[in-house]
């Protein structure tokens, strides 16, 4: 196993582009929450390690746009007045992570994001939000939705050369609401709600995040139900917490907890 | 300003152990920190495969790998060891048959995660490498995964043990009751999760191995070191570091206990293991399945019970996890007056890990069948539950008392503690509250039942206590007694502390060295203070009068000194076992029953099933308080973990076997804020048999606790249309199962 701790962005890029080039599937650390461990218990087998710790890409601004770093951490975000002013979801999730101080301090958003994890804390929101992935390799820059980078549990349609460098979430200051049910302080989520305007976003129901469009906000549970019962069965997610009836029998009810929260926050 | 409720906390006499921050922060030295120069490491290879024949264990490619210095399949290690003993005694004590077994399998593995063959190298890396590279070549057999395969096809061939409890006429009041009623219910299995996993570094140096360990009974693993290495036992010592946390995982039996000093002794270099998270979630134990028949009169008394257990071991062991089966079978029925009672229990193995001791001990099953079976009764008769629990309650005036299965309760005052715990309960709003009155035999061994004819009577299990001075103006007290972090350490100073007229500081505590130590227990079935601390109590007083005796007066730091130089250091060593009883047609087995009543508050999220526990309420009699922050301590502990078992806890695997909750991700033990701040009330029944009047603290509250807590989310759920809760963990799924689709 080789492991590049890159210095720059450019010396992450290039690391990558070598090791895709020679045909392996490189990994990228960020904050190394998920992956690190899973490397330890031998899950993950990484040839090359790509380590972001030393790329600066920490960077949190706030304009009309926020645009956060790769490597801006949980606890970044739930520091930040603007974020908790200007995107009150964001700031929602963040604090209530997963996961205990350091998790907050070394887990990164982008991370969660690259892991595509059905699981996740955070990919509803990001969906929610109409988040924008800065995907960056050695020959170029491109923006992707990020709801068109998720692909199905654990895959991304990022190319092996590719990186998220970063996130540009559009402010979203008021109507928005999240709830997650999970089992215990230390559970992964199970099923996760992000309501925003006109759509709920369901996480934990599906290989990826679902959008429920809301023709009318008294209407929830039926177009959750609607939406999940015209799920393909092989898109259903089921883990060890929950089988997938059991998701498909509470989704409703948290969404219709996340719309009812949305519509306190107008 | 410090408020008057932080200067108390802040009172030292009221938090009595001295290296708690040592335990939290982890600068304590624990196995892990254990790093002596030219080590090596070990791993293990472990079975995929839940049975089947070993064709082939190549290891010619591990042995290829850099670092590694020796790999060791079953063939060539059983030419080295032999058969692993019995721990805890004979099987067919308790209705067992017996097997043996070697430390690794020749022929045939019976588990996804059985050891298959072990690696030393010169690091972990290194060691896990190679243990990869063994080639294991397998045949697979049919596998028994589940107590329900076996009920739908009960084989014989997977029953090890059969236990039968049986008084009266059960039959027939059965048949004949007007009122009665079935249930089946159903305990997950669970591990034991500590902070800190399994751990061993032996260090053969030619003459003698010494092996420091994360361990319970350092004795104990002397004696089986000994016989599987076949060595004299004085040329084994075995050292206990701080450890973190045990709750009966870390008794003598695993296979790796020899593996790693037999990887020592033939690579003359020390040898470490140390088991990983994963590793050590293979183990659990509890699962158990009960169908009762009950009847009962309209008053809610108790008539007639007849439960026909099946208890799933895992694969067939000689450790003592599988004998917590008996205790389960052998603790019915509880607090209460049952006047017929018929409990059978088919103990079987099945290709899961087998089980390890769990806080507990069996002890838990029977309080949650018998509490639910209670709650059950006065949901029949409309009675209120806790009068249900008065009408069928032994009394003071019934005690001592002879279980059918001859478990003796020596003492108690359950009503009482009932009606206290009633009292202590604020009455917080809640969708459901709970009850429940748990009994806990402790402080000795669990074989019951009669004697046999011409047998040799049996007798508690003593533990001593060597007290000396020493030349620097203090006096060392050395147990065998070992501390799982606890604070039994803090306990036993302040005796010796007490009967010397000393400081607590002036005491130099030695344990868990079997070369310093006098032979004892270690930690196990809650008798650490209860009966090794009567043994220092009795070492201390001894050497009080002597020093009485040769007239010099008060010790202090100089007389103590002056002591030594002129007499030496007068080290008195006593061993105390409790009060036999004098009825010796019954073997002897649990010295005291500690006992406790619980009220649970619970809110149930209707449309999630997801309960939240609101408040957990104990009055608890363990006899006599010695330390009272070391036993809440301990209850807070065994309560968080009847938490755990009663929503969250459980050790699932997968259709081949596989553990699927490998992590702390996937195995829910319950974190700070899952839990309310408990209640805590005492109540003090002195036991009869005990010099200082203590019982045991450690394994009470668990079965308590997740009684209540079961209770109390069948009253939520009763209270909305729901159907009967029969098992534990309440995880949110197995909840909404059991509320009508409706409610949405």
């Amino acid at each position: 196993m080789t492991t590049t701790f890159a210095r720059s962005l450019d010396e992450a890029l290039t690391a990558l582009a070598e090791s895709a080039a020679a045909g392996a599937k490189p990994v990228v650390v960020s904050g190394g929450t998920l992956c690190v461990p899973a490397m330890v218990r031998g899950e993950l087998d990484a040839a090359d390690v790509v380590d972001l710790g030393r790329t600066g890409l920490n960077t949190l601004a706030v304009g009309s746009v926020i645009e956060l770093g790769a490597l801006v951490s949980y606890q970044q975000v739930i520091s930040s007045p603007r974020v908790r002013a200007e995107l009150p979801l964001l700031h929602r999730m963040a604090s209530g992570i997963t996961g205990g101080i350091q998790i907050r301090n070394q887990g990164t958003l982008v991370g969660a994001l690259c892991a595509a994890r059905p699981q996740s804390d955070a990919l509803a929101v990001l969906v929610a939000l109409q988040a924008e992935a800065v995907v960056v390799s050695a020959s170029g820059t491109r923006t992707a939705p990020v709801a068109d980078l998720l692909v199905s549990p654990g895959t991304t349609h990022l190319a092996a050369d590719e990186l998220v460098a970063g996130l540009r979430i559009p402010a979203c200051l008021h109507g928005t609401g999240y709830v997650k049910l999970k089992f215990a302080e230390s559970s992964w989520p199970v099923v996760t709600a992000a309501a925003v305007q006109d759509r709920v976003v369901l996480g934990g129901v599906a290989g990826t995040p679902q959008v429920v469009p809301l023709p009318s906000r008294r209407e929830v549970r039926a177009a959750v139900v609607d939406h999940l019962d015209a799920l393909p069965t092989e898109h259903r997610w089921a883990d060890l917490r929950a089988p997938w009836a059991y998701r498909r029998r509470v989704a409703p009810e948290i969404a219709a907890r996340a719309v009812e929260l949305a519509e306190e926050a107008r | 300003m410090m408020s008057a409720v932080n200067a108390a906390a802040a009172d030292p006499a009221r938090w009595p152990k001295r290296n708690a921050f040592e335990f939290a922060g982890g600068t304590a030295v624990f196995i892990d920190d254990v790093r002596p120069s030219v080590l090596l490491h070990m791993a293990v290879v472990r079975s995929s495969r839940a049975h089947a024949r070993l064709r082939r264990v190549d290891t010619a490619q591990a042995k290829a790998v850099p670092g590694a210095v020796r790999v060791l399949e079953g063939r060539e290690a059983s030419l080295h060891l032999r058969p692993l003993p019995y721990q805890f005694g004979d099987p067919e004590m308790i209705g067992g048959r017996r097997i043996v077994l070697e430390a690794l399998p020749v022929d045939e593995v019976r588990y996804v995660g059985e050891p298959i063959a072990i690696v030393a190298a010169e690091s972990p890396r290194a060691a896990r490498r190679a243990a990869a590279a063994v080639v294991v070549d397998y045949e697979d057999l049919p596998a028994l995964l589940d107590a329900r395969a076996f009920l739908a096809d009960p084989d014989p061939i997977h029953v090890i043990a059969e236990n039968e409890v049986v008084s009266g006429a059960a039959d027939e009041v059965l048949r004949t009751a007007e009122h009665r009623f079935g249930a089946e219910f159903a305990l997950g299995r669970s591990s034991t999760a500590p902070i800190e996993p399994r751990g061993y570094v032996a260090a053969w140096d030619g003459t003698r191995l010494t092996v420091h360990a994360t361990h319970q009974q350092p004795h104990q693993l002397r004696t089986e070191l000994a016989e599987v290495l076949d060595l004299p036992a004085h040329a084994i010592r075995v050292v206990v570091p701080n450890v973190g946390g045990a709750f009966g995982l870390k008794m003598t039996g695993p296979v790796e206990e020899p593996l790693v000093c037999l990887l020592s002794m033939l690579c003359g270099r020390p040898v470490k293991w140390i088991e990983s998270r994963a590793e050590c979630f293979l183990g659990g134990g509890r699962e158990q399945l009960h169908q009762v028949e009950v009847a009962h009169a309209a008053d809610g008394r108790l008539l007639a019970l007849r439960d026909q257990v099946v208890i799933p071991v895992g694969a067939e062991a000689v450790s003592p996890g599988w004998r917590q089966a008996y205790v389960s079978t052998a603790s019915f029925p509880t607090a209460y007056v049952v006047p017929h009672l018929d409990i059978r229990s088919r103990v079987v193995a099945t290709n899961l890990p087998p089980w390890h001791s769990c806080r507990g001990f069996g002890k838990e099953a029977p309080v949650f069948v018998m509490e639910r079976i209670l709650d059950m009764v006065a949901r029949r008769t409309g009675l209120d539950p806790a009068e249900v629990r008065r009408r069928n309650l032994l009394r003071p005036e019934d005690l001592p008392h002879r279980m059918a299965s001859g478990y003796r309760m020596d003492s108690a005052d359950l009503p009482t503690v009932l009606n206290r715990v009633l009292e202590l309960d604020g009455g917080a709003e809640a969708d459901g509250v709970g009850i429940a009155v748990e009994v806990t035999p402790e402080g000795g061994g669990h074989a019951g039942g009669r004697s046999r004819p011409g047998a040799t009577p049996t007798v508690a299990a003593p533990e001593a206590a060597a007290v000396l001075l020493r030349s620097d103006g203090q006096v060392e007290v050395r147990t065998g007694v070992t501390n799982p972090g606890g604070g039994n350490d803090i306990a036993l100073v302040r005796l010796a502390a007490g009967e010397l007229g000393l400081s607590p500081d002036s005491i130099r505590l030695v344990q868990g060295d079997t070369d310093l130590c006098p032979p004892g227990t270690g930690n196990a079935s809650s008798r650490g203070v209860a009966i090794g601390g009567a043994a220092v109590v009795l070492a201390a007083r001894a050497l009080a009068d002597t020093v009485s005796r040769l007239g010099a007066g008060p010790l202090t730091e100089s007389t103590i000194a002056e002591l030594v130089v002129r007499y030496g250091p007068l080290e008195h060593v006593r061993e105390y076992r409790p009060d036999p009883p004098e009825d010796l047609e019954y073997r002897y087995s649990y010295p005291y029953f500690s006992s406790g009543a619980y009220v649970a508050r619970v809110d149930v999220d209707r449309a999630t099933g997801r309960v939240r526990l609101r408040s957990l309420t104990a009055v608890h009699d363990c006899g006599r308080v010695i330390e009272p922050v070391l036993v809440e301590g301990q209850l807070h502990g065994a309560m968080a973990m009847g938490v755990g078992l009663a929503l969250s806890e459980e050790s699932r695997f997968d259709a081949r076997g596989v553990l699927q909750a490998s992590s702390f991700k996937e195995y829910l033990a319950p974190r700070a804020n899952d839990l309310p701040d408990f209640v805590i009330g005492h109540h003090e029944t002195r036991a009869p048999h005990t010099l200082l009047g203590a019982k045991g603290a450690g394994e009470s509250g668990l079965g308590g606790a997740l009684a209540a807590i079961a209770n109390a989310v069948d009253d939520a759920l009763a209270r909305c249309g729901g159907r009967e809760v029969t098992s534990i963990p309440l995880d949110p799924p197995t909840v909404l199962a059991l509320l009508p689709e409706v409610d949405q």
